[in-house]
Order: C-alpha cells, then structure tokens, then sequence
C-alpha cells in the first residue's frame, strides 16, 4: 500500500509524463542549470577575454567560422556561446530570487490584508491600485533611473514591482475561508495568530501562488534583458543575454549572430517556464482555465 | 448605477493622487536637480539662490504641495536637456504613441480574434495547434529581440521596409508588428479559453440539439457570450501597449513619448521623466476607468462588488 503523500507523488509523476511539453521544457530547464552552475567549467572559452584579432567572427558553420568560437564573436573578440553560458546565470538569479522577494511581499500583505479587513485592508488596496496605474515596464524604468544599474537594484525593483499578483490571490483566499469551522476552531482553541495564517489560511492558497510564481519567473527574465537591453539593467561587466542584445544592435548588418543568438536563449527559457506553468495550471486547478 | 460610478470615480482620484506621489518622489529621491544645471565657476551663495529660486530649500511636503498645484494646471517644469517646458516636450510626441498604439491595437482585435475562434470551435485540429503554437512563441519571445530580428529581415536583408524615423505608413508596419505580436498571443489564448468554456454550457447543446446550424450556434449563442471577458482585456491592452512602445519605440526610433522618456533616463533629465511617467500614467487610469465603467454597463453584476 502506498501512503497518501506517495500517492500523491504518484499522480504528479504520471500527469507530468503524460504532458509532453511540459516535459520538454523541464529537461531544457534543468540542463539550462547544470550548464550555468558548471559555467566555468564547461565555457569553451573565458567570456571576457578581449582580443579583437578575433572580432566578428561567424558561427562554425559559416565561411571564416571556427570550431573553437562554435557561434561566432562579438565585436571585442569575445566568445558568444561562452558569454551565453555565463549570461544563463543572471537570468536565473534574477528571476527566481525577485519572484521571492514579491511572492514574499504579496503574501504578507495578502494574510494581513485579508485576515483583518478594514481600515488595514483599505490601505493595502489602495495602494497595490495605484503601483497597477503604473504600466509595469515604466515604473521599473522609473525606478532603476534613480537608483542606477546593479544586479541587486534589478532583483529588488522587480520584487516590488510584481508583488499585487500574489497579494491578491491570498486576500481572496483568506476572505473566502477566514469563517470557516476549521479556522474558528483553531481561532477558539485559543491558538496564536501566526500559526492559523501560516498553518491553516496559507497552505489553502499554495496552487494559485504556485501558477503565478512560475509566470513571474519567466515575466521577470524578459523584464531584466529588457532592462538590461536599455542599459538600465545590470551593468555591462557582467555578462547577460539583454546586454549581448544591446551591443549586436550595434552589427545586425555586419554580424546578425550576435542579437540572434542571445534572444533566442531568452525565448527557449521563457517558453520552457510557461509550457510547465501552463501544465502546472492544469494540475493545480483545472478550473482556472488558461486566461489568467 | 450612479452610486457605483461614483464610488468608481473617487477611487481613480485617490490612485491619481497616489501616482503623482510616487513621480514626485522620483524626482525628490534623484538629488538636487541643480547639479546638471550649475556650472563650475558658480559660487556657494549663486547655487543656494538658484535652490530658492526653484523651492528646493523648502521641506519636501511644500515642495510637493507646489509641483501638485503647478502639475494640474499642465507645469512639469522644464525639461534640463531641451530647455523647454516638459508638458510641451511630451504633447508633441504623445501623437505618435497613440497612433502606434492603436495601429497595434487594432491589429491585435483583428488577428487574435479568428485564431482564438477557429482554434476553439476546431479544438484539436491542425489550426488549433498551428494557432497555439504561434500564441506560445508570440508571449514567449521578448519585444525588443523580435523588433531586432524584423529589422534584419525585412530591413537589412530583403529591404522591404524602412526600419526607423516616422513618415508614411511604411515606417509604421514593423513597429506595430512588434509592438502587437506579444498581445496578439495572449488575446488569441483568451478567446480560445472563453469560447471553449461557454461551449461548454447546456444552453449551446440545446441550440444544437434544436437543429440549428453550427455558424448559428456559434455566432448567436457562443461568441456573445464570450465577450465580456475579452472586452476588458482589449479595454486593458492599450495601457500595456503604451508601456510596451517605450521598448518598440526606443528600437524603431519612433519619436514618441517612450523613446523621449529613455532619452530623458539616459541625460539624467528628472523633470522630463516624471512628466511622461505622470501623464503616461494618467492616461492608463482614465483608460481603467473607461474601461470599469463599459464593463458595469455590460455586465451589470458587476455593480453588486
């Protein structure tokens, strides 16, 4: 006999092999990790090594490409798949550590907003109304004007930024379940407060967070590259895929691999996260439909 | 009715209030703008005037009393870079925005609704698949890479269309693409989803089991009723396509309101970026309201939240 927390596991396993795209984009996920964890270990070559004897070259499969710079050179001589495997990891950090800092933000002024209503509620409200009047792009941009380009400043102006998602679906959930027997028992019981919002309010609101959270990872890559394309992102010594975009702006007439190459990790990233939270939003709720 | 267009109407209020708070404090937080505008050879007391001259010596709620009072009679300030009021600055170009935003607007009604259609009313099908396949590429693809990638194409290797500046309609066709393929995406994926689940209702059995023919069925009974959803995202769309035009614009070299606000962050131009932040912003909640206010009309269960 299996327990309940096998057979859970179970059903999850077997609906995630019955979803092939999903799977797709979970194996390109976890390679997409490996390759930039290991990053120094496996870059052919040192992505800041400037020798500009060696500039503008094209991918090996093209006249004048060489098998040691697989798709090509950038302007300085440097290696573009070296510096794709290297700009991985920013993409990565970025968009799994600011979906913390918001999931964080909107789930505590989610409970709190819920859980006490009112005045506080009113507060909260209002204020996730007027951060939604700023079109999201244009507050980031806003923002990172100030207070300059930094990998830090990037992780934290996105986590701001993206907080009202998840703030309002805990706020709904608490509303909708703050009366029911098994909260007031808990509440009568004489328990503390914390522990009913993190015990018994927020576990009920865990796949709704979940959906959202893997949208947001993807949201918040395309918005660093974006940023990072503008040059309000990360700063051009660290190597990422918007920044690499940014400079073969520059020689899309001359050296196209450039700008193509680095969007098209963007793209393969992006589109893995969504295909496993479009399946994740199926698992999770199939009531949710696809139009959130 | 009235009470809920009201109630509606003073929290768009309270929000304006708020955006102008935040923009101002854009401008507080980004230090004395005196310093691009001081030149070497000022002394001290020539600085300290200059500050008074502009209230910045003044604590900061006068000084944002003072940019509310001026903001609402259409005084930004002027702009650092061009000398010029900002307000003026941003009227001259805002033209251009609304009508790249539109051009994309319409686009996006246009092709995401006979996707999204056909992708429901055949689900399953090749042009489903084809469709959501297009819809999963189109919101997986960041906006300032495919307008890089439509540039190579159409401008640099078959030279079929301009690729930046704004004359003509030639110099619109590759920015709207850009700017509209992301919401073509989503709007296709919204109307499949909401015609599948009104398909889904007993009242569309009933009108087929009653004989009627399937275009019947479909126009009469299942796209009516898949609206009101669709409509306040489109209603929605056009604010994130005037965010979504700072990136396209800044590509295409689009003179619109996007492109001056990027130049405004990269010449450290504060006045000027929170002039078009404000209005930008403005634009987007009279839109929501316009929107809200639709949406209670058509669906008047609306009213009772």
């Amino acid at each position: 006999m299996m327990s309940e927390s096998e057979l859970r596991w179970e059903i999850f396993r077997r609906s995630l092999m019955r979803a092939k795209p999903a799977m797709l984009g979970g194996v390109f996920l976890i390679l997409l990790v490996v390759v930039s964890l290991s990053a120094p270990l496996i870059a052919p070559q040192d992505p800041g090594m400037v020798d500009v004897n060696l500039r503008l070259k094209p991918p090996v499969w093209m006249e004048g490409g060489s098998a040691s710079y697989m798709l090509g050179t950038d302007a300085l001589g440097r290696d573009i798949l070296s510096r794709l495997i290297y700009g991985g990891r920013v993409s990565i950090l970025v968009g799994l550590s600011s979906v913390v800092i918001s999931g964080v933000i909107g789930i505590v002024l989610g409970l709190v907003s819920g859980f006490f209503g009112g005045k506080i509620d009113d507060l909260i409200s209002g204020f996730s109304e007027i951060q939604l009047a700023f079109p999201f792009i244009l507050l980031a941009i806003t923002i990172m004007a100030v207070v300059g380009p930094g990998l830090l400043n990037i992780i934290v102006v996105l986590g701001i930024s993206r907080w009202v998602a998840y703030g309002r679906v805990v706020r709904g959930q608490v509303i909708s379940i703050r009366e029911r027997e098994f909260v007031e028992a808990t509440r009568a019981l004489g328990y503390p407060l914390y522990r009913i919002l993190f015990m018994q309010i927020l576990p009920n609101t865990l796949s709704p967070l979940i959906v959202i959270a893997t949208f947001a990872v993807a949201g918040n890559i395309i918005s660093e590259s974006s940023l990072s394309f503008l040059g309000l992102g990360v700063p051009p010594s660290v190597v990422t895929w918007g920044g690499m975009l940014s400079e073969g702006r520059e020689y899309l007439r001359g050296a196209w691999w450039m700008a193509t190459f680095p969007g098209l990790a963007i793209m393969a990233t992006v589109l893995s996260i969504n295909l496993i939270g479009d399946w994740l939003r199926d698992y999770m709720d199939p009531r949710l439909g696809d139009d959130m | 009715m009235g009470a809920y267009l009201f109630r509606r109407f003073l929290r768009a209020v309270v929000v304006v209030v708020g955006v102008s708070f935040i923009s101002f404090a854009v401008l507080f937080l980004s230090g004395a703008p005196t310093d691009t505008m001081v030149g070497e050879d000022w002394t001290v007391e020539e600085v300290q005037k200059l500050k008074e001259d502009l209230g910045l010596d003044k604590p900061w709620f006068v000084q944002y009393a003072l940019y509310v009072g001026r903001a609402v009679q259409g005084d930004f300030g002027e702009s650092l870079r061009y000398r010029q009021p900002a307000f003026e600055l941003i009227m001259e170009r805002l033209p251009a925005t609304l009508e790249l935003a539109l051009v994309a607007l319409v686009l996006s009604i246009i092709l995401a609704f006979p996707v999204g259609v056909i992708s429901a009313t055949q689900r399953g099908s090749p042009y489903d698949h084809g469709g959501m396949l297009f819809a999963l590429l189109g919101q997986s693809m960041p906006v300032f890479w495919l307008g890089l990638m439509l540039i190579l194409i159409f401008g640099v290797s078959l030279r079929w269309l301009p690729v930046s500046g704004r004359s003509g309609w030639e110099h619109l066709v590759l920015p709207a693409i850009a700017l509209s393929t992301y919401s073509i995406a989503r709007n296709a994926r919204v109307v499949r989803s909401s015609m599948l689940e009104v398909l889904r209702h007993e009242y569309v059995k009933t009108a087929r089991a009653k004989g009627l023919s399937e275009w019947i069925v479909i126009n009469l009974h299942v796209l009516r009723n898949s609206m009101i959803p669709v409509i306040t995202i489109i209603g929605l769309e056009f604010g994130h396509l005037l965010g979504g035009a700072v990136i396209v614009e800044t590509i295409f070299s689009w003179p619109g309101v996007g492109r001056l606000l990027i130049q405004a962050v990269y010449a450290k131009d504060f006045p000027l970026v929170q002039a078009s932040v404000t209005i930008t912003a403005l634009i987007f909640v009279s839109l929501n309201l316009i929107v809200d206010m639709m949406y209670s009309v058509l669906d008047p269960r609306v009213r009772l939240h």
